[in-house]
């Protein structure tokens, strides 16, 4: 079989090694708020592969990993907070197992989810988006940036100090972050029938700063 | 293709997600996958963790007093722990249970991790991580490539720092994180194919009426690339049931690429090319801005004007990829905030780091005994340990180096041992004076506890008044009186003598006398000189410094 090389030359060098095509692709909910979309492996009629989703906050011993120590101003010393939480994608086991059930009742075949899909980051200039105030003190204030996952479970730990009047201007927006619609977006590509395409995975600062 | 491993590759399309591992099959060996470590955190070793963080304290001799008797301590924080990364074995027997049921295959096998080329640590933590420097020296280094083995912190830290960690231990998820990025690779899905270019077609084309000196970025190369497709001049092929895309698409334009074209370095292309490079490179934001989404630079090669030249692109190839294993430090504090072992706060009052300073002041009237009397003095000091040892001290004084003196002098001994605090206090002082013409005198050793010695003259002023009616003297024809006073003077026996003649008009009825300052008397003797010769004595012991020159004895 002969091809030609078509506009599909384009694509800049990415090795990602995972053939996942759209035919039998589906979009599902679980638990009413977690939307995932599900990709047949490429010769495996039953295989199917994840798109990561559900950016959230990561949890140990059921507890949120999130922290916010403040202080005042003491003698010299200006006043400060040190903001400290982590982060992850992943579908739960029991999600997982959903999702397959998922699968098999609207393909009336047996479906084996398999993992993620492979993906790839994009270098973040930036994570905090959104119009509010709390999104350039989130950027300006982040001690370093932290590298994106890429699988699944793989947590992302982010540190701020803020100092001075930022604190205040801190706590007055995470007062009103019901409001907010300031998120963290973390942009990766993956490829389907070996065409690239974006994945934007958000997460709302309202749903993580709520445990403060 | 490039293969850097030894051990059996795992291959990236065969990704499963087991329960908690992340799993792929292992290049040529049917039923056998690998993992990728999931677990990090703090070492253990018999329970306990394998951090300590110190807070300590201890006087601050040089604090600003202020209105308040409590003042700022010196001290801060030290912070020691060890992490690892790992995948507990309970995670590694329910995920090849979970592939056996998968894949329905009891015989599949996880035959342990990944083989991570290349292992960095990044710590998260904005207080122990404060400004570029120490990002680059401590938030980032070298993590050991096989799980189970351990990575060493240690950070000391300021008062304030230390306040801050330990507040933030007191929270669930304090402020220090650790990422393990774990590189490793494996290999891509195999594919089978070839690309033929046709340089006779490619000789008609754009492509050969470029110069030679013309720079190339990747979208030209890109573009060069489809036009030369689109009319024929390239051509691939794929064999089997492969199909054209993905990764052979990937290597067909990596070897076009290298067949057609070489890449420049920068500072190789002149000034006005140069410029056009960047922006195309970069962006308007210029070198300063992100290489993401930037592009590489060629020229043209001289190639072929004829003929056919065909590249087979039937393999793998290795890529490589990231893997983080990212945990916090947890919630150490409420577990083993009461273990010392773990969270400890001193006070430093280690009796190794004491020491004790007797200072020697010197009377400010010494200045002027120097000039009248006192040629030097030494204070000499000695403290014996409870260990055996004894320590000398002494300072020294003499007329040139008072003019310098403008505070007291010091002798400092350590604590050698001497539990006992009280006993640790007690020391011995002997001063030894040299006199400009009256020898020299060194006082016993005195014992002392007090943290000064004040150095004081060893002598006083004694005053004798010489009392009496001279006019009765007159009438009783005594010519003069001879007043003799003896007393000793550190070691010697001192005399002084005054005449009183009663028929003169004036008279010194005073001797001013200088006795050491344990004296208290003077012995003394009165003669009486009468006009005809006749002499009358009378001794005695004075401590009230008056003598009664008109008592005459009774004659023989």
């Amino acid at each position: 079989m002969i091809y030609q090389l078509l506009i599909l030359m384009l694509m800049p060098i990415c090795l990602i090694s995972q053939s996942i095509i759209s035919e039998g692709s589906g979009k599902y909910k679980l638990e009413s708020i977690v939307d995932v979309e599900v990709f047949q492996q490429k010769g495996c009629a039953q295989c199917y592969y994840y798109l990561p989703t559900n950016l959230s906050l990561a949890y140990k011993d059921s507890e949120p990993e999130i922290s916010l120590v403040k202080w005042e101003a003491e003698g010299d010393a200006e006043a400060g907070a040190i903001l400290h939480f982590l982060i992850k994608w992943d579908l739960s086991k029991q999600q997982q197992t959903n999702l397959e059930h998922k699968i098999s009742t609207a393909t009336e075949e047996k479906a084996v989810l398999m993992g993620p899909a492979a993906i790839e980051y994009i270098e973040p200039d930036r994570f905090f988006f959104g119009e509010d105030d709390l999104v350039k003190l989130l950027n300006e204030n982040l001690n370093s940036k932290p590298p994106i996952a890429t699988t699944p479970g793989a947590k992302m730990a982010f540190s701020f100090r803020f100092k001075g009047d930022q604190v205040d201007q801190l706590l007055k927006e995470l007062k009103e972050i019901k409001k907010s619609d300031a998120h963290i977006n973390l942009k990766y590509f993956y490829q389907v029938d070996n065409v690239k395409r974006d994945l934007n995975l958000k997460l709302k600062l309202k749903d993580l700063f709520r445990y403060i | 293709m490039l293969i850097s491993l030894s051990a059996q590759p795992v291959l990236l399309d065969g990704l499963v997600q087991a329960e908690d591992l992340i799993c792929f099959p292992v290049h040529g060996k049917k039923h056998q996958y690998k993992y990728l470590p999931n677990t990090g955190g703090l070492s253990v070793k018999n329970g306990t963790p394998e951090f300590s963080f110190l807070q300590y304290a201890f006087e601050n001799e040089n604090s600003a007093g202020g209105n308040s008797s409590i003042t700022k301590a010196l001290g801060g924080g030290l912070l020691h722990f060890l992490v690892e990364y790992y995948t507990p074995e309970r995670d590694v027997d329910r995920a090849e249970k979970k592939l056996q049921k998968m894949f329905d295959n009891d015989s599949i096998q996880l035959m342990g991790p990944v083989e991570i080329t290349k292992g960095q640590f990044v710590l998260v933590s904005s207080i122990l991580i404060d400004g570029e420097e120490s990002k680059e020296l401590i938030g980032t280094g070298k993590a050991p490539v096989f799980q189970n083995s351990k990575v060493a912190f240690s950070f000391m830290m300021d008062q304030e720092k230390s306040q801050i960690l330990m507040e933030s231990f007191k929270m669930k998820t304090p402020d220090i994180s650790i990422m393990f990025d774990l590189s490793f690779q494996a290999l891509t899905s195999a594919y089978n194919g070839k690309v033929t270019v046709d340089w006779n077609m490619v000789q008609n084309s754009s492509y050969s009426n470029k110069s030679v000196d013309a720079i190339f970025f990747s979208s030209d190369t890109e573009k060069t690339f489809q036009e030369l497709t689109q009319a024929g001049a390239i051509t691939m092929e794929s064999y089997g049931n492969d199909s054209l895309g993905g990764d052979m698409l990937d290597a067909a334009y990596d070897k076009l690429l290298k067949m057609m074209y070489e890449p420049v370095q920068p500072d190789s292309i002149n000034e006005d090319d140069s410029k056009s490079w960047v922006e195309k490179t970069f962006g308007s934001r210029g070198l300063a801005g992100s290489l993401i989404g930037g592009s590489n630079v060629y020229r043209q090669r001289t190639i072929k004007t004829s003929g056919k030249t065909t590249v087979e692109i039937n393999s793998r190839q290795f890529v490589d990829r990231h893997h983080f294993v990212t945990f916090n430090i947890g919630d150490l504090y409420k577990k083993h905030g009461n273990d010392e072992r773990v969270f400890r706060k001193a006070a430093l009052d280690e009796d190794l780091f004491k020491q004790r300073e007797i200072f020697v002041n010197i009377d400010g009237d010494m200045k002027s005994e120097f000039e009248k009397m006192v040629n030097s003095v030494a204070v000499s000091m000695k403290k014996k340990h409870t260990n055996g040892d004894e320590t000398v001290r002494e300072v020294f004084f003499n007329t040139a180096n008072l003019e310098d003196f403008n505070g007291p002098l010091k002798m400092i001994y350590l604590n050698k041992e001497d539990v006992d605090k009280e006993k640790w206090l007690d020391y011995d002082y002997s001063i030894h004076w040299q006199f400009k013409k009256d020898g020299d005198y060194q006082t016993d050793w005195k014992k002392s506890n007090a943290p000064i010695i004040n150095l004081y003259a060893p002598y006083k002023l004694h005053q004798i008044d010489l009392m009496g009616d001279l006019e009765k003297l007159k009438e009783e024809n005594v010519m003069a009186v001879v007043v003799q006073i003896e007393y000793p003077f550190f070691g010697k026996n001192k005399k002084e003598k005054l005449l009183i003649k009663p028929f003169n008009e004036s008279n010194e009825l005073v001797m001013n006398t200088i006795l050491p300052s344990e004296v208290h008397e003077v012995k003394y003797t009165l003669t009486w000189v009468y006009k005809d010769g006749k002499k009358l004595s009378s001794s005695g012991t004075d401590e009230f410094g008056i003598l009664l020159i008109d008592e005459i004895p009774e004659g023989e």
